[in-house]
């Protein structure tokens, strides 16, 4: 090779007796030699005359964003909590940030959209922090350009619902459904006839989600659907959709189960309902989502009974009864079917989100001191904030519970919940925390689930809780419980660090 | 002594997560029992153990102790009670230290007095030329053994060929590289420590390995005639073998005054060791400078001039053709720096390859060299990643840094324009270190791993 010839491509030459060994090569020692003095000589030569190639692809300017850097403590509070995330915490700075229009630091966005485009239910709330910086950078990186995409409606929807596969598509219904309930329905009819049972069922579920009497028509033709999972889905939205005639069938059905007989004894009126579930069952119920075979242990009479009662309007029992939940409730106990009618109702102010009728419902199961606790989650989301609180302590004082079961209901509220609450919770904690070690035990949990409730501002809810926590043990506080505590701390520090 | 500032206190964290972590528990509500006394501050962190930590802080040094189990040094309690010390002095009661905090403090007293003690002894003490002599003479008597050996299994090697090597398990690198630590070669044992991560290193591994034994043999060579060697080529060569300076012999020399500009910090290295490279640019003699700290075990990495600061002083180089590393001797003032470098950055990549290439020629072992990049930007080109300069050329990244949330830190910190980056680079590959928006805003621990 002449002298001309590019040193890279003189070095590359050696490789030929260098990858199969000078020896076998045949260059003996002197050839050994020369092979690597010539690298060493020609490498050098590669590193020294190192040309840079040009590049043009470029990127596009990241748009300005007006708000201004969260201070300083935030941001490294921030960068804390994306090196332990706590995806809690992370929506709660989030939250603080936006409330008070403030951004994440430049260099920190990368960090948080990534953590962010990794979790399976996306926050809204930290994908707004992110602002015009996070869609930018997720306009050059693929791993954060379709979760992205997820919170925008795309510009190519028909394409998409067209040829996308089974989870893109939907996807996009959810995010169209967010944003135009309308055209989703649009969307899942356009296509309606070729797809398979499976994904009509799918988008049918995607519907529960802000179904409306627009979609009323469409879903009462489902329930003729070829496909019995179809039917059965349809049915269930159906069940769920306030003034769709389902339910007013529904409704219709259980006048002839409810019964109401008054009595007059010495001292007031005493109206009873009676129950009379169906005796047999009707195969026109099949189609509005009635099943006929028991799914539990109770008769076949319960089960239709209980499934027409689950869709049925609360109101036909205050015209039937001329009482209020409370009354409704306190003349079902007693009643043999009473059991199933409690859980129907539990599911009919589920669908009204009536909050009278749960807060009955709620009083008439906690009343019952012979059953364990019943599950409280579903009260929560349906009442509103002050009404929350308040029942939220009247339910936790009561004395019906096993030691952990208490603290197990409180937690069950996942809200936030304001100064005052978190301060009467605390000290009944102090006050009705379980004295056996288990029981302290298991409450490890719930204390974790709390821990995220309280209010963290003022600080003195942190120190209320510190010391409610750390009196459960007569020595050190174990690790797990520690952990609450460092929570509600790092929470109590966040509120402050936005407020400087 | 001089003022602890956040920054200051954040140079000292082993890490970005040990800084944070420290940041968490820099507030007054995470101690209680703060005092200081003339040389030290302590105080007492609630961690999840039964007894409360017990962190105290040296701040003469400074040095750190705490009783927390963790290996990370400085622990974040440490760090946060200084950042709590930098932040709110007055939070701090001067009392007298408590005893957990005298007996430490009176027990490093007596070690620094013993070090002066014999510092002074060693002075005082007629230098035993001979016997100094004697051992300079067994060492090198080591080396070039070591040399020797490493020619023999450089030549073997060569003559079984490199798809051979390629076979090889790590352990056989390993072994030869344990035996030129202990023949007192760290130099050799480094380079060929890199062998085996450059024979897994994908496409292209074969000339890059050619490549890295053809520097070793150069290496090999300059050692076998050591003595031949122009005298500032030979202080290259055994620099390069591993032969260390005395920083106090280095101390001595008349250093360069200059503005310095903190242009970035890395921290590599993990349990054993911790190296940290501070990058440094003059602005009026246009020199590099680079500081290297090593920090074994649990020691802390001494804190050393803050990045994203410039100072008026005098820097010391270390000998050598194309001198890089060099010690602060004297600091006179500090303040926030200014990014626009003028002509002391390299206003073109071209222009900072040249610079590059002189070095290299001057000192032919020299393995990173920084390039002070004005306005470039980030830009991807296939499947490569480049800092491009406005003339449109590009330097590609090293795949570590790009397979990190580094290079999206970097992207998302240049908001698709251009920023002064300061990079390593090594003839084939760019690490950015650090970088300055044109809003004065500077990241400097780019490379460092985010622990995320």
């Amino acid at each position: 090779m002449s002298d001309a010839t590019p040193p890279s491509v003189r070095l590359r030459g050696l490789l030929a007796s260098a990858m199969i060994g000078t020896d076998r090569a045949g260059s003996g020692t002197a050839g050994t030699e020369n092979v690597l003095t010539q690298s060493a000589m020609l490498g050098m030569q590669v590193r020294a005359g190192w040309r840079p190639s040009t590049v043009s692809a470029r990127f596009s300017l990241c748009p300005a964003d007006t708000r201004l850097v969260a201070p300083p403590a935030a941001s490294a509070t921030l960068q804390h909590l994306m090196a332990n995330p706590d995806g809690d915490l992370i929506e709660e700075w989030a939250e603080l940030a936006n409330a008070r229009r403030l951004r994440v630091e430049d260099a920190t966005v990368p960090v948080v959209l990534d953590w962010w485009s990794r979790q399976p239910h996306r926050s809204e709330a930290v994908f707004a922090v992110l602002g015009a910086r996070g869609e930018w950078l997720a306009s050059l990186n693929a791993a954060w350009r379709k979760p992205v995409a997820g919170s925008h409606v795309p510009t190519n929807v028909d394409d998409i619902w067209q040829t996308g596969t089974t989870p893109d598509r939907m996807a996009l219904l959810l995010t169209v459904r967010r944003h135009d309930p309308g055209r989703a329905l649009l969307l899942i009819q356009s296509t309606w006839a070729t797809d398979g049972a499976e994904e009509r069922r799918r988008f049918l579920e995607a519907l529960i989600e802000k179904a409306w009497m627009a979609d009323e028509p469409f879903l009462e033709a489902a329930l003729g659907d070829k496909s019995k999972v179809v039917r059965r889905q349809a049915a269930r939205v159906l069940g769920q959709l306030l003034g769709s005639r389902l339910r007013a069938r529904m409704t219709e059905r259980a006048r002839t189960i409810i019964g109401v007989e008054s009595k007059r004894s010495l001292v007031r009126r005493v109206t009873r309902i009676g129950l009379a579930p169906p005796k047999e069952f009707v195969k026109e119920w099949e189609r509005d989502g009635i099943e006929e075979k028991a799914a539990s242990a109770e008769g076949p009479r319960a089960w239709w009974m209980q499934q027409i009662l689950s869709v049925t309007d609360l109101a036909l029992w205050t015209e039937l009864s001329g009482m209020d939940p409370a009354g409704v409730v306190a003349a079902i106990r007693g009643d043999d079917f009473a059991k199933p009618a409690m859980t129907a109702l539990v599911e009919a102010a589920r669908a009204e989100k009536n909050s009278a009728w749960a807060i009955a419902i709620t009083r008439e199961l906690l009343a019952r001191k012979d059953e364990d606790s019943p599950d409280l989650e579903w009260v929560w989301p349906i009442l509103a904030p002050a009404e929350r609180e308040t029942f939220l302590i009247e339910v936790i004082s009561l004395d019906r519970y096993k030691p952990i079961a208490r603290w197990e209901v409180a937690a069950s509220s996942d809200h936030k919940w304001s100064a005052d609450l978190s301060m009467k919770v605390l000290k009944l904690l102090k006050q009705r925390a379980p004295k056996k070690p288990e029981d302290v035990w298991a409450l490890s949990h719930a204390i974790a689930r709390i821990s995220r409730c309280v209010c963290p501002n003022p600080a003195s809810v942190a120190d209320a809780f510190e010391e409610a926590v750390s009196a459960l043990f007569t020595d050190a506080t174990p690790d797990s419980f520690k952990k609450s505590i460092d929570r509600v701390r790092l929470r109590a520090d966040m509120h402050k660090e936005f407020s400087l | 002594m001089q003022t602890w500032t956040p920054e200051r206190v954040i140079a000292i964290a082993p890490d970005a997560a040990a800084a944070a972590a420290g940041q968490a528990l820099a507030s007054a509500k995470k101690w209680t029992g703060k005092g200081q006394s003339e040389r030290a501050i302590w105080g007492l962190c609630q961690g999840s153990g039964k007894e409360p930590y017990q962190a105290r802080v040296d701040l003469t040094e400074p040095a750190f102790k705490c009783s927390c189990p963790s290996r990370k040094f400085p622990c974040k309690h440490g760090l946060g009670l200084l950042l709590l010390f930098a932040k709110e002095p007055k939070g701090f009661v001067a009392v007298a230290e408590p005893e957990w905090v005298a007996v430490w403090i009176a027990g490093r007293a007596d070690k620094a007095e013993k070090k002066v003690e014999r510092a002074k002894a060693a002075v005082d003490k007629p230098v035993d030329v001979e016997a100094q002599a004697k051992r300079v003479a067994a060492r090198e008597g080591r080396v070039s053994d070591a040399i020797a050996m490493c020619r023999v299994w450089l030549e073997d090697v060569m003559r079984r060929g490199l798809a051979k090597a390629q076979t090889e398990d790590g352990a056989a690198w390993e072994r030869i590289a344990t035996r030129m630590v202990d023949a007192q070669a760290p130099g050799l044992a480094g380079m060929i420590r890199r062998i085996p991560e450059v024979l897994a290193s994908g496409s292209g591994w074969d000339v890059r390995t050619l490549d890295l034994l053809g520097r070793l043999h150069l290496l090999l060579l300059a050692g076998e005639r050591i003595g031949d060697l122009p005298p500032d080529l030979a202080v290259d060569a055994r620099t390069a073998l591993g032969w260390n300076q005395s920083k106090d012999d280095v101390l001595v020399g008349t250093g360069v005054d200059d503005s310095w500009v903190t242009m970035g910090q890395v921290v590599q290295g993990e349990d054993r060791l911790r190296v940290r490279r501070t990058w440094l640019v003059g602005r009026k003699s246009l020199r590099r400078a680079m500081m290297l700290d090593f920090a074994a075990g649990s020691q802390p990495l001494e804190p050393c001039v803050p990045a994203g600061s410039e100072f008026e002083g005098e820097i010391v180089f270390y000998p050598g053709r194309a001198p890089l590393r060099g010690l602060v001797k004297s600091k006179t003032s500090e303040r926030m720096i200014d990014v626009d470098l003028g002509p002391a950055a390299d206003a073109s990549i071209e222009e900072g390859l040249c610079r590059y290439a002189e070095a290299l020629g001057a000192n032919p072992w020299l393995t990173c060299w920084p390039l002070a990049l004005a306005n470039v930007r980030v830009a991807q080109d296939g499947k490569r990643w480049y800092l491009v300069d406005s003339e449109g050329y590009g330097l590609p990244l090293k795949q570590s840094f790009v397979d990190a949330m580094q290079l999206w830190r970097l992207i998302s910190a240049s908001s698709g324009s251009v920023l002064t980056v300061l990079a390593e680079w090594d003839g084939e590959r760019a690490l950015p270190i650090g970088a300055f928006d044109p809003t004065n805003r500077v990241y400097h621990d780019l490379a460092t791993r985010w622990v995320a």
